[in-house]
């Protein structure tokens, strides 16, 4: 199989010009545009593993802490995420539950554990159904902004209800967490290079030519 | 698949702009991960700083307690939120588990209380209506106890006093409860200074301890020697000098209260004499070995006297029991009867009963009296100050009785028959050696007054009818006969009659004849000596 990476060829990523990569150079500009030249992205693996262990640190406050505190003349309330859900289903609104479990809780916790399993399989050089793997990817990446809703409906709720004492609604630390948890998986997946799933097909099969070419 | 080597001729391309010097550059990515783990580990840090203590309170209703929404205040202040309720094991009560805050730490005291503030209507006033629009909530009274507990057991009602309140309690001995209730405020002077906190039976069933809470500044003028007595009511007392009516303040007449007040002359009781004939009442609870002026210490048990007049009343420190033997019927006399020494009271009857001696029928009432003896000062009689009481008690009593000290049963009143038992001294009476090793001693009687008259008057009623009798049966037909025979003389046909008529005649003769005499005499004196003249006789 011909890769772009092989034949020493690099694409502009800016102006989408092929040219020939400069051998032993660290840093290749694009000779049209001048924009930075990488065969895959920097650092890809150890940029995601980062991004990834912030997420899986601040997930916890996000699902522990109260995402809104209703303050009205009868009381404060604070909630979580999955106080809300609870409150939901208690209330005979079970689709709307089951909406918010689903955005809410369980998005982010599939995205987070998704991309983990795909950068230790591309770390482990795994050739394992990377088609798979890669739908997998293209999932992750369409469907991470949308756990942001959550944080959206908190934030309006937040500029719009301010009734002084009568009623307001304050964002919780737990509404803070949750939205740079669903930030940095954002990030995590756009610094994850799916050609990474590839190289190791690549790499894996040259070197079963080769061998193959040895025993001839 | 394919030979790499043998690729499709690529055309010309041009080639990159290729940079050989690498700058080093440090993954700034990493220092995301790190705050987050910082901030992380600060919430977490945070999270197990700020856990307070999970607490249970059992309540006897789960009204109004929501998990989750339920909160606990302390001066309404939000110390904790109720977790779950469930029911107890038993099923007799609400168990809610508390998760209190961590600054309110230290509210899981062993004396700490706490009940649900709803909505309440009382004499007193109305609470809790904020409770109306936002639910009951439980309420928490910070205890003073240092040993500490989670799992308490709720206040049916709220307290009346909480803890953070400047002042002391009391308590006060009752018979009864009375129209008093928690709240039942507490008067000095007609101020109010408190009010009852709780009330609980004795153990044994015989009295009521009352705790009153004086508030802070008036705490101070409850003394050791301070009285306490039930001002609620009217107090009408009908006496000598008109109608008295005594009442506390309005409010106190509705509503029922307690009042208290240091008697003014309480400094004079200050000495203590221990040498009794009889031994001390033990319900006298005047407190002991503390001067009487001193503020009470906090707990301090005071008696509650029925009304202030009972209440004010000289302490009777020294009491002294008697036993009198009557004779006579005890009828009339009544426990709590006045002991008087010629007017003045100087004790009470406390048990009057009836003894019989098996051997010879004899049927005595023994009449048992608390004399105080405090009541009969000692006086010096060159210069009129009070001396201290004898110390010897038994000499003095003898003496007293060799002189003549006897009681006596009087009537108070003739109309209603009530009976008094008055001491005097009769040096007339019969001679009695007192007995001071029975218990209680004997005080020799006298038959009253009036017993003495009773039987005067019976005898005398006695002897009369004995003379009627004599009258009727011996007199009567003599004088019958009597009348008869004077009948018979006075009739008209009867010889004295006739007698009589003829006397008279000859009376009247003689008187004419006497007259004829004088009038001669008065024209001839002469003829009493010469005699009467010639034609005179011739005439």
């Amino acid at each position: 199989m011909l890769m772009a990476r092989s034949e020493g060829v690099i694409g502009c990523e800016t102006c989408g010009l092929a040219q020939r990569a400069t051998p032993k150079a660290e840093r290749m500009f694009c000779t049209r545009c001048g924009a930075t030249l990488h065969f895959r992205k920097p650092n890809s693996i150890s940029r995601t593993w980062a991004l990834l262990i912030a997420s899986y640190v601040l997930i916890i406050p996000a699902n522990l802490m109260p995402v809104m505190a209703t303050g009205s003349l009868f009381g404060t309330e604070k909630d979580t995420i999955f106080g809300g859900v609870v409150y939901l289903w208690t209330s005979d609104s079970e689709v709307l539950a089951i909406i918010l479990f689903c955005a809410s809780i369980i998005i982010p916790f599939a995205k987070l554990f998704s991309l983990t399993f795909l950068v230790i399989s591309v770390q482990l050089g795994s050739a394992w159904k990377p088609k798979l793997r890669a739908r997998l990817y293209r999932m992750v990446e369409a469907i991470g902004r949308w756990s942001m809703i959550d944080v959206y409906v908190a934030t309006m709720l937040t500029a719009l209800v301010q009734f002084g004492n009568l009623m307001n609604i304050r964002a919780g630390a737990g509404a803070i967490a949750f939205a740079t948890v669903v930030v940095l998986t954002i990030f995590a997946a756009k610094s994850f290079d799916p050609r990474l799933i590839w190289d190791a097909i690549d790499r894996s099969e040259r070197k079963r030519s080769t061998s193959e070419e040895l025993h001839v | 698949m394919s030979d790499t080597s043998k690729g499709p001729e690529l055309p010309d391309l041009p080639a990159a702009i290729g940079q050989a010097s690498r700058r080093w550059a440090p993954q700034i990515i990493w220092i995301i991960p790190i705050v987050a783990i910082f901030v992380g580990l600060g919430l977490a840090y945070k999270a197990v700083v700020d856990h307070g203590p999970t607490i249970t309170v059992a309540f006897k209703s789960g009204d109004g307690l929501i998990a989750g929404k339920t909160f606990v205040k302390y001066k309404e202040v939000n110390i904790g939120l109720v977790k779950t309720v469930i029911l107890s094991e038993d099923h007799q009560q609400v168990i809610a588990t508390i998760k209190l805050d961590k600054d309110a730490a230290d509210f899981a005291r062993e004396d700490t209380r706490f009940w649900i503030v709803r909505p309440r209507i009382t004499a007193s006033g109305v609470s809790g209506l904020s409770t109306l629009l936002d639910g009951p909530f439980i309420a928490a009274d910070l205890g003073k106890s240092t040993s500490k507990i989670d799992s308490f057991v709720a206040l049916d009602v709220p307290p009346i006093l909480t803890s953070g309140n400047p002042g002391r309690e009391f308590v006060l001995r009752a018979p009864t409860l009375g129209s008093h209730g928690i709240g039942t405020p507490v008067y000095f002077r007609r101020l109010n200074v408190g009010q009852v906190v709780a009330y609980e039976l004795d153990k044994d069933g015989k009295n009521i301890s009352i705790r009153v809470f004086v508030d802070a500044p008036y705490d101070q003028y409850v003394t050791n020697n301070a009285r306490f007595w039930n001002a609620s009511g009217i107090d009408v007392s009908i006496n000598a000098s008109g109608i008295q009516l005594q009442t506390e303040s309005l409010v106190a007449v509705v509503a029922g209260g307690i009042a208290f007040e240091t008697p003014q002359s309480a400094e004079e009781h200050t000495d203590r004499i221990t040498n009794h004939p009889g031994k001390p009442d033990t319900t006298n609870s005047s407190p002991a070995n503390s001067t009487l002026s001193e503020r009470a210490k906090a707990d301090a048990v005071f008696t509650l006297f029925p009304n202030r007049v009972i209440a004010m009343k000289q302490p009777d420190t020294r009491i002294q029991r008697f036993v009198l033997n009557f004779k006579q019927s005890v009828r009339g006399l009544s426990v709590g009867a006045p002991v008087e020494f010629r007017g003045v009271n100087v004790g009470e009857v406390v048990r009057i009963e009836t003894a019989m001696d098996p051997q010879t029928y004899e049927v005595i009432q023994p009449v048992e009296v608390f004399l105080f003896p405090d009541r009969l000062k000692v006086r010096s009689m060159k210069t009129g100050g009070i001396l201290p009481p004898p110390v010897n008690e038994v000499e003095r009593i003898k003496g007293l009785i060799k002189k003549g000290f006897r009681a006596q049963m009087r009537t108070a009143s003739y109309l209603t028959g009530q009976q008094y038992i008055a001491i005097d001294f009769f040096p007339d009476a019969p001679k009695y050696t007192f007995n001071p090793s029975l218990y209680p001693p004997e005080l020799p009687v006298i038959p009253s007054a009036l017993e003495d008259a009773e039987k005067t008057i019976a005898n005398t009623l006695k002897n009369t009818d004995r003379l009627v009798k004599k009258l009727d049966t011996e007199l009567v037909p003599e004088l019958n006969q009597t009348l008869k025979n004077l009948n018979a003389v006075t009739a008209s046909d009867s010889p004295l009659q006739t007698d009589m008529r003829d006397s008279l005649r000859e009376i009247a003769k003689a008187a004419s004849s006497m007259k004829t005499l004088t009038d001669m005499l008065d024209q001839q004196p002469q003829s009493l000596i010469f005699g009467k003249p010639a034609e005179a006789v011739k005439k």
